[in-house]
């Protein structure tokens, strides 16, 4: 049987706090309004199995994206390929979902990220128990975490 | 000195890449354990490798048990460098032969400390 997940949301802001912090040198804002345009938003996620089955998901726009992929790669946004923002996207999302699941009292694996750009076709976002909204360099953030009993993203794909 | 830096993802290779290079080694990248493995074998052997834990192909544990198991390659410093925080995980990490341990998300100090613990102190010229 699956545990509970004592992450609680000031657990989860701690984490997205210390990930930019660390990655991207700077805080992102918290409690920032989470409203790009669906068919702009970007989204990785990884998936954790074990005493806890779940998601991790971080969305932000494409151009937010492409900042925190020219940040992770050190060049300019007209130096990035499409394959260098997924790529970036998806080891924040692996090192997000790394700090989750180090929460976990008991065993569990991490999955490689996935990627999905243009409209999400992820379920559930909206009913996540656990959700921070944020902002870097006024980008737009979400990061959630959703237990096995919402749609994932591979039910979508 | 040759660093290796092993992680499926190459934004985080160029992290580390530009960590280490700070530090004055000359950096060296394989996406995943296997081809780590093949650059070796192809006489790329490094003094240090960063290793990440959860990768395709063949995974740092992977990797690190097969390096530990060719004599020739027993001078090669291992760090695991990876978002696996799981005490067993890290001892079995440990225990099969890699040195030092370094839980994502890092600070470029925490790794230039973690290489002064392993001896590599000041830089790697």
């Amino acid at each position: 049987m699956s545990e509970m997940i004592m992450l609680e949301h000031r657990d989860l802001e701690d984490i997205v706090s210390q990930v930019w912090t660390s990655l991207m040198d700077q805080e992102p804002a918290n409690t920032a309004p989470w409203d790009p345009v669906a068919s702009d938003v970007v989204a990785a996620g990884v998936a954790i199995s074990g005493c806890w089955n779940g998601w991790v998901i971080v969305e932000t726009s494409q151009q937010g994206a492409l900042d925190l992929a020219s940040t992770l790669f050190d060049l300019p946004m007209d130096e990035i390929a499409p394959s260098d923002l997924a790529d970036a996207l998806g080891e924040v999302a692996n090192i997000v979902g790394g700090s989750v699941k180090s929460t976990l009292a008991g065993t569990a694996q991490l999955s490689l990220p996935s990627v999905e750009q243009g409209p999400s076709t992820i379920a559930g976002l909206s009913e996540a128990s656990l959700q921070v909204h944020a902002a870097w360099h006024s980008h737009p953030l979400r990061i959630s975490v959703l237990d096995d009993n919402s749609k994932n993203m591979q039910e979508q794909s | 000195m040759l660093a290796m830096v092993i992680d499926d993802s190459r934004a985080m290779r160029s992290i580390l890449r530009r960590i280490v290079g700070e530090l004055g080694f000359d950096v060296v990248e394989a996406a995943d354990g296997q081809q780590a493995l093949d650059l070796m074998g192809d006489g790329q052997v490094p003094q240090i490798a960063l290793v990440d834990w959860n990768m395709p192909v063949l995974d740092g544990l992977g990797f690190v048990t097969s390096v530990r198991s060719r004599k020739e390659w027993r001078d090669v410093t291992l760090m695991m460098v990876t978002t696996e925080s799981e005490h067993g995980q890290i001892v079995r990490a440990l225990a099969a032969g890699a040195h030092e341990y370094v839980i994502k998300p890092f600070t470029a100090d925490a790794i230039a400390e973690k290489l002064q613990l392993l001896g590599f102190a000041g830089a790697a010229s």
